[in-house]
């Protein structure tokens, strides 16, 4: 039954006119990043590098991230809420409600990345003849997924004491996202984008470089942090899924 | 009408009651105060430690407050404006009163607000400058900053988003559609397109907000047009009850005044945006293309400023000798109107050529040809420069202009060997003129002076430099500096001993290179705004921008009573300073003294840079010298040798013309002032410093006033190409 309700779910939010907006945005929004900024190769990088790669990644993310807070949201709201009582007069436990919203939210996620995700391939290979994909993935992983965890888990918590406060979330996310602060400003363990990180560390490898092809390895400090985002969004996530709700 | 009233009334005291707007308001105070050292937040280590004074701290936290802010306004006027679909009480209001009052009402509510944020956040800026930093106030900068920048920025963005709320009907939409306005306006270095924050980085303390202030103005005017223009669209789609949006759109565009007025605001933002008067794309010198056929002997300008207005009124006489050509073509400034055009003495017709700021002129075909141009106008800058590299501008506070700015109209041919050249500037008395070559008098005509100058040169770079300066003369080894100042900054000059600074630098060159070129032309060191970052070389004057003299009290601290360093971490940003003015004193050598024939990467840039790194590295020793200067050099060379597209010359094709030029330019200047110091270098560990030092100076002696290309440098110097070949 939660499979059914999970498609369901998935299907109420993807076969929106909202959402159908959101993806034209995004496939506007990543077809002048790749035309204007990414062919061009991030500091002297080929195009299809995974430190440009890694740019087109941050660039796209905040946009990403307010249009995953925006669906997270509708989770909140008074019509919602309102078919919350019913839903969980249902055989449906709390817990199993938000595991499902949540689900369905990650899911949209996986769709919604992939549009850019996906346009940016066949960008590479209709531009470049380029093929080699398999390290893109890994940084999709890095740069993506744990930001998106942190805030589903974030934008849970706090909707459910207040969904004002969730819209307070929304101009934090675009300007960690957009703007970069620069390393001094924002500590590693707060950087919830890896933009500042990659600032830093790009500027630290590649300023002075000594070959073409600079491998883009992440350090494990990096790779702790990007963990710790993820800890800290399921336990949000944990938090939201046990705590009673308000009478 | 008192009904409206009433209803905006009961707004601002429901939202008052509401205590988000305290929050909005207090939050806003608190950025703004962080922003006050927002300049120390960026990457841009040529603005570190500039000196606080009512531009700095208005401007900056204006600057850091519109951005974040605006996005906090947006989100508060789009949750407002949603309040109603979310209670779901929107039907019961439409029952009572058209909705759109109570949409009026809300937007100009917030206004109010936005209003009143402005007021107190800048009360607190100005009290914490007052009351901590005991700095006097300025009142007109706030007024700049906060009712230009600030202000405007929250207007924008409650207009914009108020349109984008009642065109979507949503809150998630409107919220990312801005979101991306306000993202693609924090990308662009077109100042037209950065509505945010404007594409300034700092406010001149020298020349104050008047070289900008047009453009910054302008910018607001095309954003007000703009979101008003959405916000007009937002109302003629604005849902009606039980209709949808084409329902909607129908039903209001029988509001005929609505109708007009957003196509009039639409047409305006179009025009506003394309009639742009201020700047011009400049061509740069990868784009020009000389005729070897005629060559310039004399230039006579004839220019009176007309600072009040920004604009300049002129009469350039050219003499050339012609062998063999019929057209003579003029890189002109698109600003400047041609008011009548002469040649030998017969007024005619010139051409424009399409798409390029460039006129052709048709002479005859004999040996000496006089042209005469009377123009007038105001110089324009490029779009991407505005407030960063504007290479001219005319303002009541500061005139700078130079040669790239086109100001006098830059005929596109061969340069004589010595070009004789002589006119005068008339400008505002209260303006001191510093002119090239020997100034030989001044006249005061009806409040303006006059000022007669003349020389000889290898190039026909002309400039023109005014402000109200503090004159010191120097002078050295017989040759006579002025160094021309802001009486504000003579305290940090005084301090950080500028002037002996400036001493010892033309000793250092006259005794490692040889004398200065002339006697009869005083070395002129000018400081100039920040408008144009950097600094300039030609003939006898030289240029560098304020930030270089106009630093926090904290740096005097570098230097203890013997004049020896003292705090390391500023030693960087000091050394950087007196290398600008060094590597440009260079250019008297190198550059003016001995005109050094392009050979990329061999120019007179890469001989500037070498003799400036030596004398810091004298002054402050190997460990500064290594660490701000050779180390990244070394850095920017590999790094441009390892450049993707730099390697891939067939994939070139893949990119746009401009990104092709722009790194073009990147790998030239990067050879020019890095890689030929780094080769220059290597010369001198073959040869060992005493040895080099000596064998440049015979090859200064040799050239003196005549042409140097880099075979006759190797040639004279004992060296190869592939001996100082840096791998």
């Amino acid at each position: 039954m939660l499979i059914n309700l999970l498609r369901y779910e998935i299907k109420r939010i993807v076969w929106s006119k909202k959402y159908l907006y959101i993806v034209l945005l995004i496939v506007a929004s990543t077809y002048d990043l790749l035309t204007r900024l990414i062919t061009g190769g991030y500091m002297g990088t080929a195009p299809f590098s995974d430190w440009t790669y890694t740019l087109f990644l941050n660039l796209i993310s905040p946009l990403l991230m307010v249009a995953m807070i925006f669906i997270i949201s509708n989770t909140f709201n008074d019509k919602e809420m309102r078919a919350r009582s019913i839903v969980l007069s249902s055989p449906i436990s709390q817990t199993q409600y938000y595991i499902l919203k949540s689900a369905a939210v990650f899911v949209t996620f996986i769709l919604t990345s992939l549009v850019p995700i996906f346009m940016s391939f066949i960008y590479y290979k209709a531009m470049f003849g380029y093929n080699e994909f398999g390290s893109f993935i890994n940084l999709i992983f890095v740069f993506l997924f744990p930001t998106f965890i942190f805030f589903l888990g974030l934008s849970m918590f706090l909707g459910k004491i207040n969904i004002k406060l969730i819209y307070g979330l929304i101009p934090v996310a675009f300007l960690m996202g957009a703007l970069n602060l620069g390393g001094n400003i924002i500590p590693i363990w707060a950087d919830i984008f890896g933009n500042n990180f990659f600032n830093m560390y790009s500027f630290s490898m590649l300023i002075g470089r000594e070959m073409e092809v600079v491998p883009f390895e992440m350090p494990s400090s990096f790779i702790y942090t990007r963990l710790g985002f993820i800890l800290l969004g399921i336990m949000f996530l944990v938090y939201t899924c046990k705590k009673g709700e308000k009478k | 009408m008192a009904n409206k009233i009433l209803l905006v009334k009961n707004e601002i005291k429901y939202m008052f009651k509401e205590k988000v707007i305290i929050l909005l308001i207090l939050a806003t105070c608190i950025i703004l105060a962080i922003g006050i050292n927002s300049l120390n937040m960026t990457n841009d280590f040529n603005l570190f430690y500039i000196k606080r004074n009512s531009s700095t701290i208005s401007f900056n936290s204006a600057k850091f407050g519109a951005t974040i802010c605006s996005l906090l306004f947006a989100l508060f006027t789009v949750l407002k404006l949603d309040k109603d679909k979310r209670k779901r009480s929107r039907t019961i209001v439409e029952s009572n009163l058209d909705y759109l009052y109570i949409i009026g009402a809300r937007i100009f509510s917030i206004i109010f607000y936005a209003v009143i944020t402005t007021i107190i956040g800048m009360i607190a800026v100005m009290a914490i400058q007052k009351l901590i930093y005991n700095i006097p106030i300025d009142i007109s900068y706030y007024l700049f900053s906060y009712l230009i920048i600030f202000f405007p920025t929250l207007l924008f963005s409650i207009l914009m988003i108020s349109g984008l709320y009642l065109l979507t009907e949503s809150l998630d939409m409107s919220v990312i559609t801005f979101g991306m306005i306000f993202i693609n306006s924090l990308e662009s270095n077109n100042y037209l397109l950065t509505w945010v924050r404007t594409n300034l980085d700092i406010v001149s303390d020298f020349a104050g907000i008047g070289p900008i202030g047009n453009t910054i103005i302008y910018n607001r005017l095309l954003w007000f047009l703009i979101s008003l223009s959405i916000f007009g669209i937002g109302l003629l789609f604005r849902r009606r009850y039980e209709s949808g949006v084409g329902s909607s759109f129908l039903i209001n565009m029988k509001s005929k005044g609505l109708l007009t007025l957003t196509i009039l605001v639409i047409l305006g933002s179009g025009c506003t945006y394309t009639k742009e008067p201020y700047t011009m794309e400049l061509m740069n010198d990868l784009d020009i293309s000389i005729d070897e056929n005629i060559c310039l002997d004399g230039i006579c300008p004839e220019i009176k400023f007309d600072s009040e207005n920004g604009e300049m009124d002129a009469h350039v006489s050219y003499s050339f000798i012609n062998n063999g050509s019929n057209t003579i073509k003029f890189d002109i400034n698109d600003g400047l109107k041609i008011n009548s055009l002469k040649v030998n003495g017969e007024e005619i017709v010139y051409q424009k050529i399409k798409n390029k700021n460039v006129i052709e002129v048709s002479i005859p075909d004999v040996e000496k040809v006089n042209v005469d141009i009377f123009y007038s106008g105001s110089v324009k800058c490029d779009k991407n420069g505005v407030g960063r590299g504007m290479p001219g501008y005319i303002s009541k506070e500061s005139i700078y202009l130079l040669e790239a700015s086109n100001w006098i109209f830059r005929p596109l041919i061969a340069e004589g060997d010595m070009i004789d050249i002589s006119g005068y500037y008339i400008a505002p008395d209260y303006l001191t003129m510093v002119v090239p070559g020997r100034l030989v008098d001044v006249e005061t005509i009806d409040g303006n002076k006059k000022w007669i100058f003349e020389y000889s040169s290898h190039t026909a770079d002309i400039g023109a430099f005014a402000a109200k300066y503090e004159k010191a003369q120097i002078e050295v080894n017989n040759v006579a500096v002025e160094f021309y100042y802001t009486p504000k900054h003579e305290e940090y000059v005084d301090n950080m001993k500028i002037v002996d600074h400036i001493k010892s630098m033309m000793e250092y060159y006259t005794q490692n290179i040889g004398e200065y070129y002339s006697k009869d032309y005083p070395l002129k060191i000018v400081e100039v705004s920040i408008y144009k970052r950097g600094g300039h070389s030609s003939e006898n004057v030289i240029t560098f921008a304020e930030n270089t003299i106009n630093r926090d009290n904290s740096m005097y601290s570098i230097l203890n009573k013997n004049n020896e360093i003292e705090d390391f971490r500023k030693v960087d940003i000091y050394a950087n300073d007196l290398n600008l003015i060094a590597h440009e004193v260079a250019h008297q050598w190198w550059g003016t003294g001995v005109n050094v024939i392009d050979d990329t990467p061999w120019s007179c840039e890469g001989l500037a840079n070498y003799f400036s790194y030596k004398y810091i590295q004298k002054e402050f020793g190997d460990m500064v010298s290594s660490g701000v200067f050779l180390q990244p050099w070394k850095y920017r060379v590999n790094e441009l040798k390892n450049y993707y597209y730099i390697n891939n010359d067939d994939m070139k094709e893949k990119l746009n013309e401009r990104f092709i030029r722009s790194l073009e330019m990147e790998k030239r200047q990067a050879e020019l002032y890095y890689l030929m110091p780094l080769k220059l270098l290597k010369g001198e560990e073959i040869q060992g410093e005493k040895v080099f030092l000596e064998g440049i100076q015979g090859v200064y002696r040799r050239h003196l006033l005549k042409d140097l290309t880099y075979d006759e440098f190797l040639q004279e110097m004992n060296l190869t190409r592939e001996a100082i070949d840096v791998d």
